[in-house]
């Protein structure tokens, strides 16, 4: 399979303390990447060099090459990159304004005017993010009025609506309750269908279920990256093995 | 031993608690006391509508009447706010969007450096810097309403770049990674979500520094003139705190002139109350 994005020997430091080293993996099209380890091992980090936020961080410098279907993202625009390679990020932050502008605000920035095709897209993504049978009946009412699983949602279909190639997703689920995860869940294996989704969880049973691929990081290193199946069933390696038995936290 | 303890802890909160209120009782009931009788001289209409302050008969009769300084006072605080708003809000972007870290730790030190100038120096470098540019501008002594307005408004930067600043830091963490995530531009954000987001409590900022420039005293009489006339921007004129710093010095105890401060006063307080209550139902319906 050919993949989208290819991370070649990539490094990452923070005022010159190594937090990323050496690594070289890949994202396939139409498919999950969890990214997994233990705490502070540069799961978040990994995932902001991806859409080049991370070296805009001050002290932060970034090493190696990223390439977006062949492309190097360092010398594309910043915003085009971010516009291609969406975030959604781990406290769910709509905008303070209501449900309907929250999901028009990206593409009003980027010349949509037109009152049908706006009106379409909101009803698509949020349908997407099986946020819109919730919401029908008050797109007008405000963002934060939202639970805090319908708001991530929100964030998801928000950030659907620039039609990022790439979707990363920075611990969706960690400030939500069980049942707001499973719908996550759910709503992120349908996406798959049409994006490409890369997820930091430290949730292993999470990973295991929806994953079809898997990073496992550990101290700013990649110790291994496998289809899901495999490294869940037969890891390779000893970190992982420890890490997926429960060792680190 | 501990139950006694406790009893004379607990009895020393209540007693300095019951001090503080007390203070403010008795603040509002001497000035209250001292201004009733004005209105036994003069009516309470001509007192505030009355535009001639004559409070020693030199020539003909004495008047007492302060609306000349209401509307100063009201006039040299909302031209401060409207200044100070402008340069407060620029200042206040720059600091939490666009300066970095580094640099707001370099900055704000500067900021509340300008906060902590006693009043009376503003005052002086009114006198000797912004009166003498007016002269020369052709206003006849320098003195007047703008360059008062101009200074009020160099004090209240301070306090409103602080404030402002700081809900915009915290608007901006909370929103703009999202926006920056979705490609959009950095100042399209900050005009579009955050603005819009900080704006209940820039207002919140700007009735508070109405309410401290109406009280403010030395730096505005210092140069504003200090004139009975009815405020133009160009012009003297003269607000309710400098009259009574001004008079309060030579007014005869117990004389109607000593009252009519006093009821001056009075006045100068009922208007910040009535912002303060002003502030708190609207904090109440803006950001309940």
């Amino acid at each position: 399979m050919e993949s989208i994005m290819t991370l070649d020997r990539v490094g990452a430091s923070y005022d010159g303390k190594p937090a990323l080293e050496d690594i070289s993996m890949e994202i396939f099209p139409h498919s999950i990447t969890a990214i997994i380890g233990p705490s502070g091992c540069g799961k978040s980090t990994l995932l902001r060099c991806m859409n080049g936020l991370l070296k805009e961080e001050s002290g932060a410098a970034v090493s190696g090459n990223i390439l977006l279907k062949g492309q190097d993202i360092v010398k594309m625009e910043p915003e085009e990159v971010r516009r291609r390679v969406g975030l959604v990020f781990q406290t769910p932050s709509p905008f303070p304004f209501s449900i309907y502008k929250n999901m028009t605000y990206a593409l009003r920035y980027y010349g949509v005017k037109d009152k049908k095709e706006l009106d379409r897209q909101v009803k698509e993504k949020l349908q997407m993010a099986g946020l819109y049978d919730e919401v029908a009946q008050e797109l007008d009412k405000s963002a934060h009025k939202l639970s805090g699983g319908q708001q991530q949602r929100l964030c998801i279909a928000r950030a659907l609506t620039v039609e990022p190639e790439i979707l990363l997703l920075d611990e969706p689920c960690s400030a939500l309750d069980v049942k707001s995860s499973s719908v996550i869940e759910k709503m992120l294996t349908q996406l798959k269908e049409k994006y490409t989704i890369v997820i930091v969880t430290h949730n292993i049973a999470q990973a295991r279920r929806i994953s079809d691929h898997v990073a496992f990081l550990f101290g700013g290193k990649l110790i291994e990256f496998a289809p899901a199946k495999q490294i869940f069933s037969q890891p390779k390696e000893e970190e992982t093995k420890a890490f997926l038995e429960g060792i680190y936290g | 031993m501990r139950r006694w303890k406790n009893r004379i802890f607990s009895l020393l909160v209540y007693g300095l608690t019951a001090m503080t209120v007390l203070v403010l009782a008795f603040v509002i009931y001497f000035i209250v006391k001292e201004a009733l009788p004005t209105f036994q001289e003069v009516s309470v209409t001509d007192f505030l509508f009355g535009q001639r302050w004559m409070p020693i008969a030199y020539t003909g009769e004495v008047s007492f009447g302060i609306f000349n300084f209401i509307m100063a006072t009201l006039y040299v605080s909302f031209l401060a706010l409207a200044m100070a708003i402008l340069v407060g809000i620029g200042a206040a972007i720059f600091l939490s969007c666009v300066a970095s870290e580094r640099m707001r730790g370099i900055l704000y030190p500067f900021v509340d450096l300008l906060a902590g100038i006693p009043s009376v120096i503003y005052g002086f470098i009114g006198l000797v810097i912004l009166v003498k540019y007016f002269i020369r501008a052709g206003i006849p002594t320098g003195s007047c309403v703008l360059a008062a307005g101009i200074l009020l408004a160099i004090m209240l930067l301070p306090f409103l770049v602080s404030s402002c600043s700081e809900t915009m830091l915290k608007v901006k963490e909370e929103y703009l990674p999202c926006a920056e995530a979705m490609g959009i531009s950095r100042w399209y954000a900050i005009a579009t979500i955050i603005l819009p987001a900080s704006w209940k409590n820039i207002m919140m900022s700007m009735i508070l520094a109405i309410g401290r420039a109406m009280g403010e005293t030395m730096a505005v009489m210092m140069v504003i003139g200090n004139a009975n006339l009815f405020p133009h921007l160009l012009g003297k004129s003269e607000s309710i705190a400098s009259v009574i710093a001004l008079e309060m010095g030579t007014a005869v105890v117990g004389s109607t002139h000593y009252h009519a401060l006093y009821a001056a006063g009075m006045v100068l307080m009922i208007l910040l109350f009535a912002i303060n209550l002003i502030i708190t139902i609207l904090r109440e319906k803006l950001i309940g």
